[in-house]
């Protein structure tokens, strides 16, 4: 027999009875919608925490800290690790296999300044070709070069971060500027003449009190602005090379100020340098960040780097550990919606048996002329299959109509993330889907299809 | 000594006779099938029912054979064992040379397909199909395409007399049509064998005799074997050799007309 002409009694059969089949259908419809839109709310809050994530910062970035684990009592602390997180260890990073690139950072905390603005800023001094490994993407202007001195890379946000300190003194209240500024920065940091200084209390009325000392500042361009970037949005970047530098000759002055004035506190620069500190001997960063080619792979890298003996931590972390939770939520849902379509399983198992009980007769002349058992088969399994198939279909219609309006409702209760679908019913989960209530069809139509084929023709064609 | 010249040119004369009858025969009469020591116990509980005892017998290709019997004598049980639709208790059963009974399901399907026409009493037409669809059955088993099966159908049908009735369902026709239309299902493959049990039995008198011109009809044209069960002795008449059976077993055969010529 052709497949064809199989498929074609099958669906005459289907389209025979419409209402039993429409009632079968129905279960697997309800049975497959359950499934799909049960997982679609696991994937989707799965995929709306990795976006909220993928906003602070990269999933393939890891960040290496120069402390060590252990563990006692179950309990896991740290402490400063024996190896120094130094250039040699940044290239011994760079050696592992899967890394990109490996890049160690300075931070500064300073102030900058342009006519009567001033404004903290986190500085950190970058390696400027590593840049682009690590999502740094300007929107206006240029990223830093190897030679760059003075050069600064603002943060997107970091224009609004200047205020004149003069008009504090006026309302009480500092007014920064926020994401959806819609005024023009106070500053413009692209144009505007700037200077950095160690001091922070520069600008300030309290740094004009008698007695304090003027201290150095030094000239600096701001060439690039940054696009949005969750961990980037507030700080500003130098090359690394020069900041160390400025950060010596202003240990040098703090020295020079400490030797000839006793009492003095206020308005030091904080800056994470180990090397550069005082207190340590050894030059170690007070952080590298790893980047990983392969999100998947990020892990292995992470144990390698522990196992040269220090502590790091990546988003993937917390991404994995959410993923294990979402994976649990996922099944269970999963698991509700099984049940609906292993009734529905029952439904098509039951309406078979019903078919080929009134098809006795039909199936014992079949035999008689000759069909093979096979196709006698074929026919109730097609048959089964296709209740599958078109309640699987429907249902998955339906389930994308679900799934937007719970959507819908949702995004009123979350109004913070802009277009949340805590429910999505991607490719896989839609084939998925099908696929499995065709299956279920499949199943459920097998043993009543094999019924059908050890009838006895005789036997059917016998009893008139 | 006379006596025993006598004695062997007799026999000579009858082994000479018996060669050239064997010729004779063999020449005109091909068998198609050969049954041999054919027996069928059905077991109900305890007891044993034998339902053929010991059958041996030839029936030759082209021959029109009628099993003519009381009920519960065995005929049918006969027919389906020869189309193999049971397997046999004993024995063996040769047609064109192939042994049905040792053939599994899948091959005894595609011997069906092949070289067996079936006709029931009851008709037994697929209800929800009409007479095209229904006579184009054995070609789709046999996975002849829908367009030549079709055709092949409607021929049969204006064969038999329905070239109005392609589209009407079972229930939209009367026993004698349904008849014709089982008439050109079993023909429609063009088999070597048709078995037809009882194909009158539900048709009065007059259908019967219009069905039967039909079937004899059809299977001399294509020089078919025929082999139909009845209880009906004037529709056996019409057979070129009535088998009466009797409890199983053959009590006699009756040659109605030479076959040979
Ligand atoms: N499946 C079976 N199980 C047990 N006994 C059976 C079975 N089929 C037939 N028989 C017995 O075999 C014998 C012959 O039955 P069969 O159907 O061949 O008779 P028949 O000659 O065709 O009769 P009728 O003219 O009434 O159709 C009967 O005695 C019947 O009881
Ligand atoms: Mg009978």
């Amino acid at each position: 027999m052709k497949i064809t002409d199989i498929l074609g009694m099958a669906l005459k059969n289907l389209f025979r009875r419409k209402m039993r089949t429409f009632l079968t259908l129905l279960g697997v419809l309800i049975g497959t919608t359950s499934i799909a839109v049960m997982m679609s709310i696991g994937v989707g809050l799965d995929k709306t925490m990795e976006e909220q994530m993928q906003r602070y910062g990269s999933l393939n970035t890891i960040t290496v800290n120069p402390y060590t684990y252990f563990e006692s009592d179950g309990m896991a602390y740290t402490q400063p690790s024996v190896k120094t997180l130094d250039d040699k260890a940044v290239q011994e990073f760079e050696q592992i296999d899967g890394v990109v690139a490996a890049m160690s950072e300075i931070r500064a905390m300073l102030k900058f300044a342009s006519g009567r603005y001033i404004a903290y800023v986190d500085l950190v001094g970058v390696e400027p070709a590593k840049m682009q490994y690590f999502d740094f993407e300007v929107s206006e202007g240029r990223l830093l070069n190897e030679d760059d001195k003075g050069a600064i890379v603002f943060g997107k946000d970091m224009s609004y971060q200047f205020y004149n300190p003069r008009s504090i003194g006026r309302n009480g209240v500092i007014m920064f500027g926020g994401d959806n500024n819609e005024e023009p920065p106070p500053v413009n940091v692209l144009e505007d003449k700037l200077i950095m200084t160690f001091d922070l209390s520069y600008g300030e009325s309290y740094g004009n009190q008698p007695g304090s000392v003027r201290r150095k500042t030094y000239k600096i361009q701001g060439v690039g602005i940054l696009k949005d970037s969750g961990e980037h949005n507030y700080s500003a970047f130098m090359n690394m090379n020069y900041l160390k530098k400025l950060i010596k000759d202003n240990e040098r002055e703090e020295r020079r100020i400490a030797g000839s004035q006793s009492s003095e506190f206020g308005g030091y620069a904080f800056y994470s340098v180990g090397g550069m500190g005082r207190s340590s001997t050894k030059e170690s960063y007070e952080r590298v960040l790893v980047r990983v080619k392969d999100v998947n792979r990020v892990e292995e890298v992470q144990k390698k780097i522990q196992d040269m003996g220090f502590a790091c931590y990546s988003l993937a972390d917390a991404r994995n550990e959410a993923k294990k939770q979402f994976a649990i939520i996922q099944a269970v849902l999963g698991a509700i919606g099984a049940i609906s379509l292993f009734v529905a399983s029952l439904g098509i198992t039951n309406t078979m048996y019903m078919s080929i009980y009134e098809r006795t007769r039909e199936i014992g002349i079949i035999k008689v002329l000759g069909c093979y058992l096979r196709d006698i088969r074929g026919m109730f399994l097609f048959e089964a299959g296709m209740i599958g198939f078109f309640g699987g279909t429907i249902g998955i219609g339906v389930s994308y109509g679900i799934s937007a309006v719970i959507n819908t409702i949702a995004r009123g209760f979350i109004p913070d993330v802009p277009n949340a679908a805590i429910s999505r019913i991607p490719l896989w989960l839609a084939l998925a889907s099908v696929s499995i209530a065709v299956l279920v069809g499949l199943i459920a139509g097998y043993f009543p299809s094999r019924r059908a084929m050890k009838l006895s023709a005789l036997d059917a064609i016998k009893n008139e | 000594m006379i006596n025993i010249c006598l004695e062997s040119k007799k026999r000579a004369n009858f082994i000479l006779k018996g060669v050239c009858n064997i010729l004779n025969v063999a020449d005109k009469r091909e068998p198609i099938i050969t049954i041999s020591n054919l027996s069928k116990i059905y077991r109900v509980g305890e007891e044993k029912v034998i339902a053929l005892e010991n059958i041996n017998l030839v029936i030759n290709k082209g021959e029109f054979c009628c099993f003519l019997g009381t009920s519960g004598s065995g005929k049918s049980t006969l027919l389906n064992v020869l189309a193999g639709l049971e397997k046999p208790t004993r024995g063996n059963i040769r047609i064109k040379n192939v042994n049905i009974e040792k053939l599994n399901e899948k091959k005894l399907a595609a011997f069906r397909q092949d070289n067996i026409g079936f006709i029931f009493q009851a008709y037994n037409l697929v209800n929800y199909l009409n007479a095209v669809e229904n006579v184009s059955l054995p070609l789709m088993f046999k996975g002849v395409s829908k367009k030549e099966r079709t055709k092949k159908a409607v021929e049969l049908l204006k064969a038999v007399g329905l070239p109005k009735h392609l589209r009407h369902k079972p229930t939209q026709m009367s026993g004698g049509q349904q008849q014709r239309v089982g008439i050109a299902r079993a023909f429609v493959t063009n088999p070597d064998i048709v078995f037809a049990d009882e194909p009158t039995g539900n048709l009065d008198s007059k259908t019967s005799m219009e069905v039967l011109d039909l079937m004899t009809g059809l299977a001399k044209t294509n020089n078919q074997t025929l082999i139909m069960v009845t209880h009906d002795v004037n529709i056996a008449k019409r057979a070129d050799r009535i088998i009466y059976i009797l409890d199983g077993r053959i009590e006699k055969i009756e040659e109605r007309q030479s076959v040979g010529g």
